[in-house]
């Protein structure tokens, strides 16, 4: 090789890691200038924002109904995110092709789907005459986000029991343990950071939901309130300050359920050291 | 007395077929299933652990009908070939695991403390398994499994993932471990001297099915069939045809004195570490050749002699510089009938 070609090579190497480089600084200006404009407007008047009844209402009913929605996503996921991550047959491939749908849907898409029905379908009005209306009511914001996170957190729990060997399970079986004992006292224990971080994830994602709980439970104020909606209503209505506030609880929310959700996730994403290599 | 009887048992799964595997094992033996990687090995051990059904075929466990029988029920101990201790419990907690469900707690440490003695890892009982070396994670999950007194050890290549020497220590364990708990064992494994070393009894598995079972002296020293042969490392496997009394290869490699007499033969073998240089007047089976290639190794020396065939010698370095060889040089060998094997 001449030095000509090398030092064409030393040029292009470089212009190419400046690039790569450049297009990561770009991005992470735009999102934290963003982000931090809205933290910036929102803190001012934080805390007189935060004594209002209608924060403290969003705030109080995002929880109760995010709590209660990522608690039924685990009850759903555990059992089939196990069967899906065990059971390679024709019939889990259709589940898992089913709970793509949902995955790949706009939650407002959802939402509507959901108001149909449970709105107008006499299964929907059977429901609600049992108790269980889920239109323009708080349990449809429960029943929104479930809908919405349900397949999102299948697939973490899938992930987090595939990293449990199928070998292990063996041995605790031919230890004399059935296929229960051995899934709880082998398999969740293994698989616990995986299932952590996705109840982490799906909890936060709960409390962000917006298009499919306001198409299903509206959005009527300190009715079905929660903080996306008090949001989306105080900008609509020019209230500025209040909506800030809301966009300031979400955002710190979400970092911080972010960074727990990697901590947890691989125990490396965060701060990976295996990628090193010659950069 | 037969502890464990595999008949006709055929099994798909995945990229591995096992065909109409056949095979017993009686009390005390040490069972050693020998056949290349990929072969349906592990599924076999599987399928008798009752971790998978077989498609085809049964399983006995001193003659009980056990292939549909959960793994759970059977109390046979399975060691990987990387242990699979479990993580997330202490060194004490994996042994007990198993102990805890055949035996009340007490008599169950009182076992652990005799068996952790043995096996020389009562220091290790509070460590986790992730800090421990190969060879200690080896033990512990021997201990975790032969303290629920299994009816069959069923080990999966449990030495190919250790360093040469700890190897060796842990086959003279596991030689131990078999006379001193008078435990009947079946072992797989890819390792031609590691099944040398430890079987009282061999089967060669060799693209799914079971091509040779019986003592280790016989499968060793008398392949039944070709594929046996090579995969046992046989250096010579010549074919060849019986002729008048004699075993013809050529017009060179004529062997005068077959020790058997029979018209459908059509190979003959012998182990290169068996030819004989030189030639004594009036011993059988002698040849003269030319060396075509000399090769060098740690311990010996192989020869290849152009016969119309390649004929494999090994010679001991000693051996070697007695006699003064380079290519090309003429040379006289014998093979003694008695190491002649005919497939």
């Amino acid at each position: 090789m001449t030095s000509k070609d090398s030092f064409y090579n030393s040029a292009v190497n470089g212009a190419f890691r400046f690039g790569n480089f450049f297009m990561g600084i770009l991005l992470v200006i735009l999102i934290t200038a963003s982000i931090s404009l809205v933290i910036i407007r929102g803190v001012p008047d934080f805390k007189t924002s935060l004594q209002s009844a209608e924060i403290i209402f969003a705030i109080k009913l995002s929880i109760y109904t995010s709590i209660i929605s990522t608690f039924l996503c685990i009850l759903m996921a555990i059992p089939i995110g196990y069967y899906l991550a065990r059971v390679n047959s024709r019939f889990s491939f259709l589940i898992n092709t089913v709970l793509d749908i949902p995955l790949a849907l706009p939650p407002i898409v959802s939402g509507v789907a959901l108001l149909l029905l449970f709105g107008t379908t006499q299964f929907g009005h059977n429901l609600a005459r049992m108790g269980l209306e889920f239109v323009f009511t708080v349990k449809g914001i429960i029943l929104a986000q479930f809908f919405v996170n349900v397949p999102y957190m299948i697939k973490v729990v899938y992930t987090a029991f595939s990293s449990v060997s199928t070998r292990m399970e063996f041995v605790a079986r031919s230890l004399g343990y059935n296929q229960l004992e051995t899934f709880v006292k082998i398999t969740l224990p293994l698989a616990k950071n995986g299932i952590m971080a996705a109840i982490i994830i799906t909890w936060a994602k709960a409390l962000g939901e917006f298009g499919a709980a306001l198409m299903l439970a509206g959005a009527t104020r300190l009715k079905t309130e929660t903080l996306p909606l008090s949001l989306f209503l105080n900008m609509s209505t020019g209230e500025l300050s209040l909506a800030m506030a809301a966009a300031t609880i979400l955002i710190v929310i979400s970092v911080v359920s972010l960074l727990v959700f990697e901590a947890l996730g691989s125990g490396a994403t965060v701060l990976d050291r295996g990628k090193d290599g010659v950069w | 007395m037969v502890v464990l009887k595999v008949a006709n048992v055929s099994k798909r799964l995945g990229d591995f077929t096992i065909n109409n595997i056949n095979l017993e094992v009686d009390r005390g033996q040490y069972f050693v299933i020998l056949g290349p990687s990929g072969t349906g090995k592990t599924v076999l051990l599987e399928i008798i652990a009752g971790f998978h059904h077989p498609d085809k075929g049964r399983v006995y466990l001193f003659d009980k009908d056990i292939t549909r029988l959960p793994a759970e029920a059977r109390k046979m101990g399975f060691v990987y070939q990387d242990y699979m201790l479990f993580p997330h419990m202490t060194v004490k907690d994996n042994i007990l695991f198993g102990a805890k469900k055949c035996f009340p707690l007490s008599d169950a440490l009182d076992k652990m403390m005799r068996l952790v003695d043995i096996l020389g890892i009562g220091h290790l009982l509070d460590r986790f398994p992730l800090t421990l070396s190969g060879g200690e994670q080896q033990r512990v999950a021997l201990a975790r499994v032969l303290i629920i007194e299994p009816t069959i050890l069923l080990l999966d290549e449990p030495l190919s993932s250790l360093d040469p020497n700890s190897k060796e220590t842990l086959q003279m364990e596991l030689k131990r471990i078999h006379e001193k708990f008078d435990t009947t064992i079946l072992h797989i494994t890819h390792d031609f001297n590691e099944a040398m070393s430890l079987a009282t009894h061999v089967g060669v598995m060799i693209d799914g099915t079971l091509a040779q079972t019986g003592t280790a002296d016989e499968v060793f020293s008398h392949p039944n069939n070709l594929d046996v042969a090579s995969f046992l490392g046989i250096e010579n496997i010549i074919p060849g045809q019986y002729v008048d009394g004699t075993f013809k290869c050529n017009e060179k490699l004529i062997f005068p004195a077959p020790p058997v007499n029979n018209q459908n033969l059509s190979y003959i073998y012998f182990l290169s570490k068996d030819v004989r240089l030189g030639c004594q007047p009036g011993s059988s089976n002698c040849f003269h050749g030319v060396v075509a290639g000399i090769s060098f190794q740690k311990d010996f020396v192989n020869l290849s002699i152009d016969m119309g065939h390649q004929v494999k010698i090994k010679l001991s370095h000693r051996e070697f510089n007695d006699y003064p060889l380079t290519c090309g040089s003429n040379i006289d060998f014998h093979i003694p009938a008695s190491s002649l094997g005919f497939i």
